[in-house]
């Protein structure tokens, strides 16, 4: 059965944003085992506004995008899908999924079927939903040595107890601590 | 001068105690008490927040023994233990003074709320977390919200067999959060 993974970089006081949204603190000199993580994924779930900052950051041209896809074996190609009941699909992006029925039937359901794992990229809301709902395997963070004091919560409060078994830690150079753990419940 | 620990064990999602203040998910062992001693033979001094004296009471704790103890509340007027001083004035300034006398290290205990204070007047030097492999759901915060971004140097990060993490930082400097709006 496919993985969810929530793969995701935090402060120490677990904020994966600024209030305004904003990643500047991140580190982006270490080699988190990003390549080979990205290797093990073929479908990306993302929350509504967590999409609308990620399309904020990387702009594309529609003609780009399409030009882009034309050359990707569409077999191989990755899966987005962003939970949202009010965005309408974009008919040029048949790469990305809207899907506005209950999150956590879905993900059950994608996790029958056929393929690789599956990255839950945040954020925060649609996490505690995931976990929620028990259909996230493990929880691998890269915990950054700096308290934000405020921002978007990495897990805003889920209202039970989920128990954890720690699969690795390991202390990067700057000063960034990268651990992994799997849902045990 | 003295140096300021903020040293606690926390959940993943930075809970130290259940909303009812119960830490029955703690895991103590030979491993755990062996760092625990290391580090309590560095202090000699421990301040602790008027809520968290309480749970302590409550589960039998009167003091920590072989060290100072100093309790911030404004409300209890009599110490239960000999040993325990209260303290009504303000605990930034009473730590500081206290970080400008002779001595050991000074261990904060516990309370998100006390920790938070003393942060804002840059009065802890170093953070130590036992992060305990479990998600609470909810609970006392670790860390409450600050104005200020705090940047930290990592010390020491230790995996630890009962599925916990041992992490250190030093304090390294406090800034105005930068691209945030108002």
């Amino acid at each position: 059965m496919r993985k969810v993974i929530y793969f995701v970089a935090n402060s120490l006081d677990n904020f994966i944003a600024r209030r305004d949204g904003s990643v500047d603190w991140l580190l982006m000199d270490g080699d988190y085992g990003i390549d080979e993580f990205f290797a093990s994924i073929d479908a990306m779930l993302f929350g509504r506004k967590t999409y609308e900052f990620n399309l904020s950051q990387n702009p594309k041209p529609k003609s780009k995008r399409k030009k882009a896809k034309s050359k990707k074996a569409s077999k191989s190609a990755m899966k987005s899908y962003v939970f949202s009941r009010t965005l309408a699909a974009d008919p040029d992006e048949d790469d990305v999924e809207i899907v506005s029925e209950n999150a956590g039937e879905f993900v059950r359901n994608l996790k029958s079927q056929e393929g690789k794992n599956i990255w839950l990229m945040g954020g925060g809301e649609l996490a505690k939903s995931l976990l929620a709902e028990n259909v996230v395997d493990e929880i691998a963070l890269n915990i950054h040595p700096t308290l934000l004091g405020s921002g978007v919560p990495l897990f805003p409060e889920i209202g039970k107890q989920l128990d954890l078994e720690l699969l690795d830690c390991k202390a990067h150079p700057n000063g960034c601590v990268q651990v992994t753990y799997r849902v045990k419940n | 001068m003295r140096k300021v620990t903020f040293g606690v064990a926390s959940s993943l999602d930075n809970f130290i105690a259940r909303i009812d203040h119960t830490v029955d998910w703690l895991v103590w062992d030979d491993e755990v008490a062996s760092i625990s001693a290391e580090f309590w033979q560095t202090l000699d001094t421990v301040v602790i927040g008027r809520k968290t004296y309480e749970v302590a009471l409550k589960s039998g704790t009167t003091s920590y023994p072989g060290v100072k103890n100093y309790v911030f509340s404004r409300t209890m007027h009599t110490s239960p233990d000999a040993t325990v001083e209260i303290i009504s004035e303000d605990a930034a300034e009473f730590v500081r003074t206290l970080k400008n006398q002779q001595g050991k290290g000074i261990c904060v205990i516990g309370g998100g709320e006390l920790a938070k204070t003393l942060f804002a007047a840059c009065l802890i030097d170093e953070i130590g977390l036992n992060i305990q492999p479990v998600l609470l759901g909810s609970g006392i915060p670790l860390f409450y919200e600050m104005n200020w971004q705090i940047d930290l140097q990592r010390l020491e990060c230790r995996p630890l067999k009962n599925g916990g993490v041992f992490i250190s930082y030093r304090v390294q400097s406090f800034n105005q959060p930068k691209g945030e709006s108002k």
